[in-house]
């Protein structure tokens, strides 16, 4: 029986978050938005959006 | 300057992203989160590995420079009132530590605009928590990858 991956592992998928001035955007897991960032003022931008700004990389402004 | 131990000196905290990783703003570090009273222990250095280039001419084993890797572990504390540092680096978080190893001219040694920081790009490999024993205070280890070159004498940006 072939079972989904996130069933079998239990990993979260990251979601992309912002910090309060809106000028920073990176990901975090969810559960630890809503018991760490959320509480210092991020909030959630976009629930589908994990991986397309991961912050482990050369950001877009070093990269200009 | 003289020598020092990283207890009360040593800063250090993680964000989610940063500006520049050469140039952290100071923005950045105030939207981190300080991990520093957690912190039992770090271990966050490069490597450069070495390419031999022996010939037949000489016995003098001559080498190269080769390629350069880095590894980022930590010890921290687990809290039953504000569990932080384990909340805040669960499994496959990506992010950025911020280490100040001498302290920062901020709050609490927080580094601020000008003073020089080490910025270390990381993926978290694993969260495990340490074996448990009588009489013994509850810590975990994070192990993680570092996906990127880190910037070892970066300076926060106002």
């Amino acid at each position: 029986m072939v079972e989904k991956k996130s069933a079998d592992t239990g990993r979260e998928t990251p979601i992309k978050i912002q910090s309060k001035d809106g000028k920073q955007v990176g990901t975090a897991m969810p559960r630890a938005f809503e018991r760490v960032w959320k509480e210092r003022g991020w909030t959630r931008v976009d629930d589908k959006s994990s991986g397309d700004n991961a912050p482990a990389t050369t950001s877009k402004k070093e990269q200009g | 300057m003289s020598r020092l131990i990283p207890n009360e000196n040593t800063w250090v905290g993680f964000t989610p992203t940063v500006a520049s990783k050469s140039a952290p703003t100071a923005a950045n570090i105030t939207a981190a989160v300080n991990l520093t009273h957690y912190l039992i222990s770090l271990n966050a250095s490069a490597r450069g590995n070495t390419v031999p280039t022996p010939a037949f001419d000489t016995l003098f084993e001559t080498s190269i420079p080769g390629t350069v890797q880095a590894s980022f572990d930590a010890d921290f504390y687990r809290d039953d009132e504000e569990d932080l540092a384990w909340e805040t680096l669960p499994r496959s978080t990506e992010g950025f530590f911020i280490v100040s190893r001498f302290g920062g001219t901020g709050t609490g040694g927080a580094p601020v605009a000008t003073d020089t920081v080490e910025v270390w790009p990381v993926m978290v490999v694993s969260r495990t928590s340490a074996n448990m024993a009588s009489n013994t205070v509850m810590t975990f280890t994070v192990s993680c990858s570092v996906p990127d070159e880190p910037a070892e004498n970066a300076a926060v940006a106002a």
